[in-house]
């Protein structure tokens, strides 16, 4: 890249060329105002306050620091006399159309516009007279936006928000001159004109046009103290700031530098914070009591549910007992939670909620690529030139993969949405299939026989990278379209269509969302996404890839750390001796030899009484799809059953013992969210009760069970964990950065963004014969 | 009477018709070129005739064809301005209503030589009429082998399409009118890159106005020297049409070699002042030029000339005022214009022509304060720091009226009342 030389307020720089003034002076630490811009949107150049003299020749003009780029031998100011006189003038005309009602804005101490002014000493007052605008204040029903036009600069940051990032263009400007506003198209209201609550124009308003209705009249700024954190309530892993007070979340806003989200956040993790300070919050722990619960201290809560624990585990064996996981525990927790059962109870029943969907796609995905999860980045999404989504509504389930797809799709890519009902990502599709409910992997088969009879194929691919072609190739005649048409509810013609028109751009990217009522529990669905990846010559290349996301927030994590009842930490089967060993080695008690349960499979063993102690951690069976009556049942017949959650839920009618947790804004951990990222989370804010995280908790029982294998810190557990997780090769705790790191992890600590091209022939990506 | 080029068909009562403009010698240019001349070789000429586009800038008609690369990808579009919304200016409708084959014949040659397939002739919805007689000379020009696939026999194909703007100023604005004719908001688009990289949809495209382009066949015709030599200045290239409206006896739009003096103009061509009228001031080029004053009386109204004296000669739409007119109120109602035809992409734009209005009414309805002559002189000079080249050019009768008629300001001011009125 040529380089350009030019000097800013006397001082010389050396940038590339393309650079804007505002860029260049950034690198000086010379600090240029900005209103209209934001670093995280398109350029727009329309507010003006970022002019700096350009001096050329004797000349002098004005240019625009945000978007002019620099030329060789310029010399800029950008604080001059004329400058600062032309930025006053944009801040007082600006201040003319404002109501300056400073005093009683939500926005006052955070305002950018307020910020301005004080610093450019400008006051309210210097063209009074002047016609303001009287729109409406709050006219719009938005559950979650506050409006009030009369604020608006018109920066139309939020139109590019809501374009650029979220894709869901709801607002656009109206109106002409003086009279132009912000507002959606024919003024319908911001819900009807296709608002997806995402709450980024509200993160990139300067003032209070589009606020929050979260905290309006009852906080100050200055009051909040912010905080970052992970947002578990989803597999994408969005970093995410908290702005708190006192004991409560008043809103959430996204990070910029997290790589995984880059800003944005769904609505789940933008609003979505209600729970922790529920009425139904947790505060102490509890014993049954007659019909209900008596609180406990914390301390008798352990100690009776450790002992109970032992009791069944003496009486009726280990394999009696039950450890089920929710979806939004730590890594060190996963594992901590895994260690008791395996290492104090007796038994390997240890699961997650999302384990058994977990495990196949670990399967799949290891079996033919090499690479046991997603083998791309969000991040890739965005850049792909096809991209098949496929399996939960990924814009409800999975945003931030479906705001790339759609931003893919924008960029001139190919969208298909194979999903039975019209959802938001459709909209922006080139292709929506209605296939019938859970019939993705007849889906796939179809393109993938499609896609070798026209010999769509990416043969030289195929020849330099992959291995057993010829199995499928032989196995795929056997399957008739006729059985595919009929699971997928699609004719030949149609699905022959869309095999085409993925195969007509690559790099070609698939996404699947596990849904866990549809999701295929069978690993061949996930050798089959690879395979038709593999055809395509998109898998191991950027913008390409077999994307599967998980359910829920930490599923990647809980499989990575052993709370499945298959593999323990690591990946090594329970079944396999020499597994075993290496974890007695390290905890001095070796695992079971049998295999354990699923949570599925531990639901039949309570029916069939088998099973007759559960540990639920962060989990609501009554949320895991079964009919109420069977859950009813099968906690009726436990004869103990120790619940521990951060908000009541309804198993603690059928409790005899119940732990107080945290939720994740308040835990320290890690967490991988479905790009394999490792993200270390930060306690956001502390409330004021017995309730522990669930890694103290599992540790108090675990310590009262056998003190030989309680945890000493997150980080020692941490560091035990990855001396069996070879794909976390040496990482340690501290040194996990802020952006987080994808493992498989090399033993410098450096990750690994992309599953890459294989480089030796044993390592080559395998196909395997196709099976519906 | 001078040379006429574009008016030569010029008729009291109609307009030309086709067969009116082919015994003047129409479209013998397009066959010409269409037989024997290279795209390169149309360029050359125009170039060298010096023709300057007549929208305002003056910017080199030839030059910006140039700028279309060689091996700029396809399709190519060509965009005509026939906006015409720059107050005072009429020349567009005169022209489509004198002789619009001159215009379509040069459209098809300017497609020719950038090798574009397309044609928006880009009108004012206002000249529905202008529009109506557009579209059915461009079917006479399609009928006649013109227009269409393989124009008269060649391989050289280009279509003509006549599309209404929705009617608003800045849609005449260069970049604008790329966005209008996409059916988009017609904000205007800063360079680079420019149309001629990358315009309509993203392709290539030339826009000019459609006054230029009718010079095009003449051009093409009799050469470029006849072309230069027909200017009354030595710089000066072709003619020009002049709109004048005003404090003239006989105002309207009048063919005149490039440069021809101001007091020739008046007094020669438009019959004088009215009687008992004097001449106090005039906006050379439509409402966003600087006011001119008896002391450039007999400048030569050119491109150069007027530059080198520090005014522009934008669309040549001569206004003419006489002592009798209070200049306060002319800017006011310019003003209003303008304010109320900014899009508001940009805060200078968008609060400060308002704003400018708002000083202007007081000091014209009697509410002038003193220290509102300063401020008008901040918020004009302000305009410059606009996103466009509309807002400083809303700003110059402004700037200019403070700058040769501040007493009558001031006088609006301590008499608390327009002293015209």
């Amino acid at each position: 890249m040529a380089k350009v030389t030019l000097k800013i307020n006397g001082q010389e720089v050396e940038v590339e060329k393309g650079t804007t003034i505002l860029e260049a002076a950034k690198q000086l630490g010379i600090y240029i105002p900005t209103l209209c811009y934001h670093p995280y949107l398109p350029l727009e150049e329309a507010c003006r306050i970022c002019v700096v003299e350009d001096i050329r020749g004797g000349w002098s003009t004005l240019v625009a620091g945000c978007v002019f780029p620099v030329r060789n031998g310029m010399v800029i100011e950008t604080e001059s006399e004329k400058v600062i006189e032309s930025r006053r003038t944009i801040m007082e005309l600006l201040l003319s159309d404002h109501p300056n009602d400073c005093m009683t804005c939500y926005a006052t101490g955070e305002c950018e516009l307020q910020d301005m002014a004080y610093l450019y000493k400008v006051k309210p007052t210097a063209f009074e007279g002047g016609e303001r605008h009287k729109y409406e204040i709050d006219p719009d029903p938005n559950p979650e936006l506050h409006l009030n036009m009369n604020k608006c600069i018109l920066c139309r940051r939020c139109i590019r928000a809501c374009s650029e990032i979220q894709g869901a263009d709801v607002w656009t400007k109206v109106g002409r001159g003086f009279d132009q506003r912000i507002s959606t198209a024919f003024d319908l209201p911001t819900m009807e004109a296709g608002c997806e609550l995402c709450g980024h124009c509200v993160d990139f308003c300067p003032v209070d046009a589009i606020g929050w209705r979260r905290g309006r009249d009852e906080v100050r700024s200055w009051q909040l103290k912010p905080c970052a954190t992970v947002c578990l309530q989803c597999s994408m892993g969005c970093r995410a700031a908290y702005d708190v007070l006192d004991e409560k979340v008043v809103r959430v806003r996204g990070d910029f530098a997290s790589p995984a989200n880059m800003g944005a956040l769904c609505k789940m993790g933008r609003f979505n914070f209600d729970f922790i300070n529920s009425p139904d919050r947790v505060r102490t722990a509890c014993l049954k009591d007659g019909d209900g619960l008596a609180p406990c201290s914390l301390e008798d809560g352990l100690k009776t549910a450790a002992s109970a624990l032992e009791k069944v585990r003496d009486t009726d064996g280990g394999n009696a007992i039950g450890v089920v996981c929710g979806g939004m525990l730590t890594n060190e927790e996963y594992y901590l939670a895994q260690k008791l059962a395996r290492g104090a109870l007796a038994c390997n029943n240890v699961d997650n909620i999302d384990g058994p969907w977990q495990q196949v796609i670990y399967d799949g995905l290891a079996s033919s690529t090499g690479l046991g999860a997603m083998s791309n980045t969000l991040g890739d999404i965005a850049k792909a030139g096809a991209v098949l989504a496929l399996g939960a509504d990924t814009i409800e389930k999975h945003a931030i993969a479906g705001i790339r797809a759609r931003k893919a799709s924008r960029q001139g890519g190919i969208l298909i949405v194979a999903h039975p009902q019209q959802v938001p990502l459709t909209k922006t599709a080139t292709k929506h299939l209605a296939v019938k409910e859970g019939s993705e992997d007849a889906l796939v088969l179809g393109l993938i026989k499609t896609i070798i009879e026209e010999e769509l194929y990416d043969k030289d691919y195929l020849e330099q990278y992959t291995q057993e072609f010829d199995k499928l190739q032989r196995n795929i005649e056997k399957i008739g379209m006729g059985e595919l048409t009929e699971k997928t509810g699609l004719g030949e013609q149609e699905i022959r269509e869309t095999a085409q028109l993925y195969a007509s751009k690559k790099p070609a990217c698939l996404i699947y969302g596990v849904d866990r009522k549809t999701a295929p529990l069978n690993e061949t669905f996930y050798r089959m996404c690879a395979a038709l990846q593999m055809l395509l010559g998109s898998l191991g290349v950027e913008g390409g890839g077999v994307n599967v996301m998980g359910c829920t927030g930490n599923a990647q994590g809980a499989i990575d750390f052993g709370a499945v009842a298959k593999y323990l930490p690591g990946y090594s089967p329970v079944t396999r001796a020499a597994a075993r060993k290496t974890v007695g080695k390290l905890w001095g008690v070796e695992p079971s030899d049998q295999g354990g349960l699923s949570w599925p499979e531990m639901f039949e063993a309570i029916e069939k009484g088998e099973m007759k102690a559960l540990y639920l951690i962060g989990v609501d069976p009554f949320e895991l799809g079964y009919p109420r009556a069977k859950v009813e049942g099968a906690l009726s017949r436990l004869s103990l059953l120790v619940v521990q959650d951060c908000v009541k839920n309804r198993a603690f009618d059928y409790a005899h013992v119940v732990l107080p947790s945290l939720s994740f804004i308040e835990k320290e951990g890690t967490a991988t969210n479905c790009e394999r990222r490792v993200q270390r989370l930060h306690k956001a804010l502390t409330i004021c009760s017995d309730a522990r995280s669930d890694f103290e908790l599992i540790n108090g029982v675990l310590s009262n069970l056998n003190p030989e294998l309680k945890a000493e810190s997150l980080a020692a557990t941490f560091a035990e964990a990855v001396q069996l997780i070879k794909e976390l090769d040496g990482l340690s705790f501290e040194q996990i950065p802020d952006e987080g790191v994808q493992w498989p992890v090399d033993g410098a600590g450096a990750g690994t963004v992309r599953l890459g091209l294989p480089e030796e022939e044993k390592a080559r990506f395998k196909f395997y014969a196709a099976r519906l | 009477m001078s040379v006429q080029v574009l008016f030569q068909n010029r008729r009291p009562d109609r307009i030309a018709t086709l067969d009116e403009y082919r015994r003047s010698g129409g479209y013998t240019a397009l066959s010409g070129i269409l037989r024997d001349k290279s795209r390169r070789d149309v360029i050359q000429r125009v170039t060298e005739a010096n023709l300057l586009g007549r929208g305002g800038a003056g910017f080199p008609a030839g030059k910006k064809w140039s700028l279309v690369a060689e091996d700029a990808p396809f399709p190519r579009y060509i965009v005509v301005n026939s906006d015409e919304m720059e107050p005072g200016t009429f020349k567009d409708r005169v022209l489509i209503h004198t002789d619009p084959h001159t215009i379509i014949e040069g459209i098809i040659i300017t497609g020719y030589a950038v090798s574009a397939q397309k044609a928006f002739v880009f009108v004012r919805p206002s000249y529905e009429t202008s529009a109506v007689i557009l579209e059915q000379e461009v079917e006479a020009a399609r009928q006649a082998g013109y227009l269409g696939k393989h124009i008269l026999g060649s391989d050289f194909s280009f279509e003509i399409v006549v599309h209404r703007s929705g009617g608003r100023y800045i849609c005449g604005e260069g970049t604008a009118i790329l966005n209008a004719i996409m059916g988009k908001r017609p904000n205007p688009m800063k360079p680079p890159p420019y149309p001629t990289v990358k315009g309509l949809w993203g392709q290539p495209t030339v826009v000019n106005n459609i006054e230029t382009l009718a010079f095009v066949p003449h051009i093409i015709r009799n050469g470029a020297d006849w072309f230069k030599n027909l200017a009354a200045t030595e710089n000066g290239a072709g003619t020009k049409l002049y709109c004048i409206s005003g404090k003239v006896r006989q105002p309207g739009c009048i063919e005149l070699p490039i440069g021809t003096r101001l007091s020739e103009i008046i007094q020669d061509h438009c019959g004088g002042m009215l009687d008992g009228s004097q001449f106090k001031a005039c906006l050379p080029g439509g409402a966003s030029t600087r006011y001119l004053t008896p002391e450039h009386y007999d400048v030569p109204m050119d491109f150069d000339s007027l530059k080198a004296i520090g005014h522009r000669l934008g669309t040549a739409a001569i206004m003419v005022f006489d002592h009798k007119t209070c200049l306060v109120g002319v800017t006011l109602n310019l003003i209003q214009f303008f304010s109320r035809e900014s899009c508001g992409w940009c805060t200078p734009c968008r609060e400060g022509l308002p704003y400018i209005q708002d000083l202007l009414w007081r000091i014209e309805n009697g509410e002038g304060r003193e220290e509102y002559i300063p401020r008008l002189e901040t918020m004009a000079k302000h305009m410059w720091n606009a996103y466009c080249a509309l807002a400083p050019g809303a700003a110059s009768p402004v700037e200019s009226l403070l700058t040769f008629f501040e007493d009558e300001v001031r006088e609006h001011i301590s008499q608390r009342k327009c002293p015209f009125r």
